[in-house]
């Protein structure tokens, strides 16, 4: 069955390349060029993805207002949100408005493509009861490869896509470090330093939530990361 | 010139004001002194006029027109005398002042009779002077008359004052005191030696001895019994008895006085008396300027200002008014009016002038007429009133002490306010000029906040105006900074349309050129989204402060593992690290440090040569400062680079390592040391092999800051 992919970017030129792309791969797309078109048009039907760009139009925080209203409806709806910078990414992170993931432009058709059918994967094995097959279990942390989902004993962590490809990737090696350029790889995208690090960080204090004495991911100065057990 | 100086000078120009004032004191006083000049002047002409005429008023006996004449060589005029001689024939308590000395020329060469004349009171003296004659004494006092027994002998022949003729005869009997005798006639023609009492003096030897030296002859006459005729012959001879050689002022043979005796009426000094007045002299004179007689009350002793007033006054008069110094004395010769007055008085003019009193600081202001004669209308004698100028002086001196006193006191103030004002303005200037130096710090930091603005003079406008320059700099240089982030940012979207087009591009069946073409494309656009991201590596690091947290965390064992890396990630370089032996845990944003230590160590293999050393060096000393260095091997920096290296979008790289810069990797380790309180410099290493050291002190305890 194909699925509906609702792309809501105010810049014709992207919108219509991102469309072709996705259309290439076979899904049915629908563009909106605003916020209000895209609201009116989700009223009667909502799509199975949602790709927003945060400014739209005159609304430079409009994709941040159709997420929420978007979220209100539906808390499965996979939404991916595009930023042409880099603070916003910090911003919106921040913001916690519930979308699965958060990617700059500068992010590849392809790898923009990986993802999208790594969200629709998670929504097919989230109506699926669990079979463990792609489940890594390192002590109390539990990968989730299939729902995209990690558990820190027990409980849900809240990741983006980007942090549980990050996660993953420290996480599957124990003791092995994780330099930069290897975690763009594993999450599919292009960063910064500084934006590496950041998402690091933000990483630990959403495992600090469920549990405040979560240490362990290291750092590494110079080098990157990487996962130490926790003792006992 | 400071400008505190230039208004010092402006101040100092009010000093005109005095002198504006001592002119006008000046010119005041000087119409004063014309207006009392010209009442004196007519005092003088009203006494002159009273004595038109009176000849017997003014002159001893009366000879009719001859009187008034000029004085002839064998004319007499004595001097009026302030003190009575002692009769001792010397002439020290006579005035030295010769002009009233008679000389009368020896039949013999060389020798001279000299006779001075002068009056005190009632009485008429006399000096005879034989400065080279040999003085032969009488034999004896009853051989007078006896012409082999006479010595030298004084002859002096007179008028009386009713016209009859005398003569009498001091003869040389001895030194010391003498008397005059006459010689009467008695019966049968029998002439007698008679003593004239009136008559009295001293004749006295100069030399050692009789042979040579001369003598000198001190007489006293009363005036009471002198005509208008008078004259002196003296005998002379070489031995007793011996016939005698005569010469004077009287014919030798009938002993007649061939000159007069040019003195006053016994009534003048009366008469002139009852026009004195205190502070006046009034002086009757002949008509060639000797004094006949005079009142004199000008008063000895100056009864001016006193004290600190009159020293002050002294000051002034010495600093403004030098004529009232330089006047000449009102008698320059003793018995004479001034020559000058004289003149004019004997061509029948009168005349004012102002004359100093010697040795005191007082002024005498003097006016001289004519007297006339009644019928000729000539010039028969002069009159000279004359009077202290103290009263003017005085109030001149108060007046000019005042108004000195007032305008200085004004000059003070003046000059004090515009030093003053000149000192606030240069202390305002100074401000502004302080201000606009600091304008600009040496990391480019703009101030806007500026001193004088609210002034509201022009000073004020100045500073306003570059108030507004600066903030407009500021403006423009935080536009700058902020620039390249926001081009970062505009480039994005078109290259992801570039981008996303080339990548739907690529799934499009195309020919192999094409391929090429696409590839190429591909690369291009790479590149420049390197160039974006770089450019926007300031924005991003001034975001990652903005939201940096703050953790405890060991610097040393930081500066280890990045040194590992930096070993592995730059083959081509050695990497070692001095000092992280011992932990060093500091307070700060260990992310930050880390990239801040990027770029020094990407700027330190940028600029060393392949296979050189790069040096880092942890120093702890325990203050709460810690000093991080970085060295390379590469070219030193241009001298000039040192405050503008850790600038935004400042470079001075050479060559072309295919990467783009920005010069924001020292901007952005300036950021980052900021962030910690610290402090970034760069120089020059000394030595041989040379090369740079980047410094960076970072706060131990960032909280403690």
């Amino acid at each position: 069955m194909k699925k509906t992919i609702a792309i809501v970017e105010d810049e014709p030129a992207i919108r219509d390349n991102y469309a072709a792309a996705f259309t290439r791969e076979g899904h049915a797309v629908r563009t909106y060029a605003s916020r209000p078109l895209a609201l009116q048009a989700f009223a009667t039907r909502l799509p199975d993805l949602v790709v927003i760009d945060i400014s739209l139009g005159d609304e430079p925080e409009g994709g941040y207002d159709l997420c929420r209203e978007l979220r209100a409806r539906s808390a499965e709806l996979p939404i991916i949100f595009l930023t042409a910078r880099d603070s916003e990414l910090d911003a919106v992170s921040g913001l916690r408005l519930g979308a699965d993931d958060f990617l700059t432009k500068d992010l590849s058709l392809a790898h923009l493509l990986a993802r999208v059918n790594a969200l629709f994967r998670r929504v097919e094995a989230l109506t699926r009861p669990a079979d463990g097959a792609q489940t890594v279990q390192r002590g109390v942390l539990t990968l989730d490869g299939e729902r995209l989902q990690v558990l820190w004993q027990g409980e849900v962590v809240l990741l983006s896509l980007t942090e549980f490809w990050i996660v993953h990737a420290i996480a599957r090696h124990p003791g092995h470090v994780k330099n930069r350029q290897q975690l763009m790889d594993a999450a599919s995208v292009v960063l910064d330093d500084n934006t590496i690090t950041s998402h690091v960080k933000r990483i630990r204090r959403k495992f600090q939530v469920v549990d405040p004495a979560f240490d362990a991911i290291q750092t590494v100065y110079g080098m990157g990361y990487r996962w130490v057990d926790p003792v006992g | 010139m400071l400008i505190r100086t230039k208004l010092l000078l402006l101040g100092l120009a009010t000093l005109a004001l005095p002198w504006a004032g001592c002119q006008y004191v000046r010119e005041i006083e000087g119409s004063l002194r014309l207006a009392e000049s010209q009442s004196l002047l007519a005092v003088a002409r009203t006494i002159a006029t009273s004595l038109r005429g009176r000849r017997d008023l003014l002159f001893r006996g009366v000879d009719g027109p001859r009187s008034s004449e000029p004085a002839g060589p064998y004319d007499f005029q004595p001097l009026p005398l302030a003190a009575a001689p002692q009769l001792e024939a010397r002439d020290d308590d006579w005035p030295s002042a010769k002009q009233s000395a008679r000389r009368f020329a020896s039949p013999r060469p060389g020798e001279q009779l000299e006779v001075r004349t002068a009056t005190f009171e009632r009485y008429l003296y006399l000096l005879v002077v034989a400065p080279v004659d040999r003085l032969v004494l009488d034999a004896g006092d009853g051989a007078a008359l006896d012409p082999a027994a006479s010595g030298d002998r004084v002859w002096i022949a007179y008028t009386t004052p009713d016209g009859q003729r005398a003569q009498l005869f001091v003869s040389a009997w001895s030194t010391g005191t003498v008397r005059g005798r006459r010689i009467a006639t008695r019966e049968l023609g029998r002439p007698e030696l008679v003593e004239e009492p009136r008559v009295q003096g001293a004749w006295r030897r100069l030399g050692s001895s009789d042979a040579s030296g001369g003598w000198m002859l001190e007489l006293r006459l009363p005036l009471s019994m002198l005509g208008h005729e008078f004259g002196v012959l003296l005998d002379d001879r070489d031995a007793r008895g011996a016939a005698p050689s005569s010469y004077g002022s009287l014919s030798p043979r009938e002993l007649l006085p061939r000159g007069r005796l040019i003195a006053a009426a016994p009534e003048l000094a009366t008469y002139l008396a009852q026009f004195g007045q205190p502070g006046v002299r009034i002086a009757a004179a002949t008509s060639d300027g000797s004094v006949l007689a005079e009142t004199n009350a000008l008063p000895q002793v100056a009864d001016g200002l006193s004290g600190a007033q009159a020293l002050l006054s002294q000051l002034y008069r010495r600093l403004l008014d030098r004529s009232s110094l330089a006047q000449r004395p009102l008698q320059t010769e003793r018995g004479r009016l001034d020559a000058q007055q004289a003149r004019a008085a004997a061509a029948g003019q009168g005349s004012t002038a102002l004359f100093g009193a010697p040795g005191r600081q007082r002024l005498v202001v003097a006016a001289a007429a004519p007297v006339l004669d009644a019928d000729s209308g000539r010039v028969i004698a002069m009159l000279q009133v004359a009077q202290t100028a103290d009263r003017w002086l005085l109030l001149r001196d108060r007046a000019l002490t005042r108004l000195l006193n007032l305008t200085l006191l004004a000059v003070a103030i003046v000059i004090g306010a515009t030093l003053l004002f000149g000192a606030r303005l240069a202390l305002r200037l100074e401000r502004v000029r302080r201000a606009s130096d600091a304008a600009m710090s040496r990391d480019g930091q703009l101030r806007t906040d500026f001193p004088e603005t609210s002034a509201s003079d022009e000073l004020g406008d100045v500073a306003r105006g570059f108030s507004a320059l600066l903030e407009r700099l500021a403006e423009y240089t935080g536009y700058l900074r902020t620039l390249a982030g926001k081009l970062s940012h505009e480039i994005r979207t078109p290259l992801t349309i570039v981008r996303s087009s080339l990548e739907n591009l690529e799934t499009e069946p195309l020919g192999e050129n094409a391929r090429t073409y696409l590839a190429r494309a591909r690369e291009g656009s790479e590149r420049l989204g390197a160039i974006v991201q770089a450019m926007g590596a300031a924005t991003r690091v001034e975001e990652a402060i903005r939201s940096a947290e703050r953790s405890r965390f060991d610097l040393a064992e930081l500066l280890a593992s990045a040194t590992r890396a930096y070993g592995d990630a730059f083959p081509a370089r050695r990497f070692q690290l001095e000092g992280a032996d011992i932990p060093c845990p500091i307070f700060g944003a260990p992310e930050l440090v880390l990239q801040m230590l990027d770029k020094l160590v990407d700027n330190a293999v940028d600029f060393s040569p392949p296979g050189s050393v790069v040096q880092l060096r942890l120093r702890n000393l325990g203050g709460p400062a810690i000093t991080l260095e970085v060295e390379n091997g590469g070219p030193s920096l241009p001298p000039d680079a040192g405050g503008r290296l850790f600038e935004s979008l400042w470079q001075h790289r050479r060559g072309d390592d295919g990467r783009p810069h920005f010069g924001l990797g020292l901007y952005i380790v300036k950021l980052i040391t900021d962030f910690h309180a610290g402090k970034a410099r760069a120089e020059n290493l000394a030595g041989a092999p040379g090369g740079v050291r980047f410094t960076i002190e970072l706060a131990r305890n960032l909280t403690e800051v």
